[in-house]
């Protein structure tokens, strides 16, 4: 499936979060949408999931708008995981995991065998197979983030959006992470992750789109996006520069006193 | 998915059913007058005008039945109420449909309606909980939040309350203020037959309504976002279970005045043998609430006080110290 967004604007309170972004999301590629506190990063997977609808502009789905593709089909086609990922009773991992399959199963369907597969490749791929016996609610971060992982991967849909599912991961966990939704996008996904940590992203994705002030402000290859200029204007930092083992990386590594920085960040 | 309780979803709401039909059962045959159980079902069956079998088709298998719709009623509708709203503390009342179908009753036991009509009771309860209902989803559909709609049916609730103790205050003989207060104090004592054909076409339309949410329910343990990307329509969802709540739960109330805590503890009772899972909660938790309903029925003729205790007060009474057990018990589990 091939998401584009054409002209897209968003409102929320009375304040303009985006206005005309014009995207495409592709299958078999990890792309890092990237931006400042606020800059409506949430509010576009939101979009590109057809979970919100745009003040102005639409989405398509293989040029087709989300009505015309029709609820389910849509669900089939796009696994959305929300931050922070919340729930609510207390399941065991595995049945959680199933809920992923729901779009495939008709009104009375009962589960099938390639439900139980789908269920038991992703508890594979999310390295959770261990905890399919266990309480959601007793699980610690990490593990808990590879149940829920693995409940978007369940869908099997070629599209995957995440919102920050590696911000509350240790360093461990978050490279483990990282190198899964890579993967899952190497596999012929298209994966697009809501991101925070510029390292991991300019690490790990093929793309990385960033927003700021209200559009896109650059979008293409990691080195393409994160120059210095770029970084002072959207974020209001100085990054440092290295390489280890022939791959370059970046760190933020201080604020620069900047009255645009101060606006966007304490918004 | 047998890993996720001990015992399989199917042989435990056949066990359930089982215990059920048995304490109708049992209901049919307990009673103020000795009562040979099966020679009245053999006359009643070949048609013998006895006593005893008029007895039990009047009498007894109304008032036995009547427990089971409305346990079931309730405690269906507080497994969908506590699944939508993701809050073990929600109950079949929650939106306002219990005590707008008690108001209901009173104005038509205040207007002396019922003394005319033995159906106005309960026809008048109905229109209570379908007014509540209409109020609900007028508000949803000016796009009311779901915690706005909690509170929309807090304010409801505390309407028709208070609109119910104007009637006791203006009440024009103290008689009449004790038969409303009884009344709302809940029983299934001297229901007919003409009743349980009244509540029979909303009660199953209101449980349909709910049981089709099973699916969404599930999805609805991984938020309103989760769920609606995995391909479900939240905004139908609210429509089938406020319109449920208030045909099952508004006909209940209609026919036996308030029965508390069943809606309430049924659900909690049947979580942890469900795996927590709110969609296959639904039947086991209807199923509860009609033993719980049942039982707590047959307890209050096998009691010896007299006058008979109300349904609604034996419900209360067993039912809060046990939920305060309950949750001390889960607690423990969970920690």
């Amino acid at each position: 499936m091939r998401i584009e967004t054409h002209g897209l604007s968003a409102t929320a309170g009375g304040r303009t979060i985006l206005t005309d972004v014009n995207l495409a999301i592709r299958p078999g590629a990890f792309t890092g949408l990237i931006g400042p506190n606020g800059a409506g990063k949430t509010t576009l997977l939101r979009l590109l999931a057809g979970l919100a609808e745009p003040a102005a502009g639409r989405v398509t789905y293989d040029g087709r708008s989300a009505a015309q593709v029709g609820r389910r089909a849509l669900a089939r086609g796009i696994a959305y995981l929300p931050q922070s990922g919340p729930v609510h009773w207390p399941l065991r991992a595995e049945a959680l995991v199933m809920l992923g399959r729901l779009p495939h199963r008709g009104p009375l369907g009962g589960i099938t065998a390639a439900d139980r597969a789908a269920v038991e490749r992703a508890l594979s791929i999310a390295d959770a197979a261990h905890l399919r016996g266990r309480i959601v609610g007793t699980l610690s971060g990490g593990e808990r983030m590879r149940v829920l992982l693995a409940r978007a991967l369940a869908t099997e849909a070629p599209i995957l959006l995440a919102d920050e599912p590696v911000a509350a991961l240790d360093p461990g966990h978050q490279l483990a992470c990282m190198a899964l939704l890579r993967d899952t996008a190497r596999q012929g996904s298209g994966v697009v992750a809501v991101l925070h940590d510029l390292t991991l992203a300019s690490r790990f994705c093929d793309r990385l789109i960033l927003l700021s002030e209200g559009g896109v402000r650059a979008d293409g290859p990691p080195g393409r996006v994160l120059t210095d200029d770029t970084l002072r204007a959207a974020y209001g930092i100085a990054v440092h520069r290295g390489e280890a083992g022939g791959e370059p990386f970046l760190l933020p590594w201080h604020a620069l006193p900047s009255p645009n920085s101060v606006t966007e960040t304490t918004r | 998915m047998s890993r996720d309780s001990r015992i399989p979803y199917a042989a435990l709401a056949a066990g359930l059913t089982g215990l059920a039909l048995a304490l109708c059962a049992v209901s049919a045959a307990v009673g103020y007058v000795p009562f040979d159980l099966g020679a009245a079902l053999s006359d009643w069956l070949a048609g013998r005008p006895t006593l005893a079998a008029l007895v039990l088709a009047e009498l007894r298998l109304p008032r036995a039945l009547l427990g089971l719709l409305v346990g079931f009623s309730l405690g269906l509708t507080g497994a969908a109420m506590q699944g939508w709203l993701r809050n073990p503390l929600a109950e079949p009342g929650l939106v306002g449909v219990s005590s707008a179908a008690a108001l209901g009753a009173v104005i038509v036991f205040y207007s002396g309606l019922s003394a005319a009509l033995s159906l106005a009771l309960p026809l008048g309860g109905m229109a209570g909980a379908a007014t509540a209902a209409i109020l609900l989803n007028l508000m949803a559909a000016r796009g009311a939040g779901t915690t706005a709609l909690v509170i929309g049916g807090i304010a409801i609730n505390s309407l028709a309350g208070s609109l119910t103790a104007l009637a006791l205050n203006l009440a024009p003989n103290p008689y009449a203020a004790l038969k409303i207060v009884f009344w709302l104090m809940g029983s299934l004592a001297d229901r007919g037959t003409d009743q349980l054909w009244l509540v029979l076409p909303p009660m199953l339309a209101g449980w349909a309504l709910c049981l089709s949410g099973a699916r969404a329910l599930d999805a609805l343990t991984l938020g309103e976002d989760a769920a609606r990307s995995l391909g479900f329509d939240l905004t139908g969802l609210r429509v089938r279970l406020i319109a449920g709540a208030a045909l099952a739960v508004g006909s209940a109330v209609s026919v036996t005045g308030a029965v508390g805590f069943v809606g309430l503890v049924a659900p909690h009772l049947m979580r942890p043998l469900a795996g927590a899972r709110p969609g296959r909660l639904l039947l086991l938790a209807g199923l509860a609430g009609a033993c719980l309903t049942l039982a707590a029925d047959i307890a209050v003729r096998l009691l010896p006080t007299r006058p008979e205790l109300k349904l609604g007060v034996v419900t209360a009474l067993i039912g809060a110290p046990f939920l305060i057990v309950l949750i001390a018990r889960l607690r423990r589990e969970e920690a």
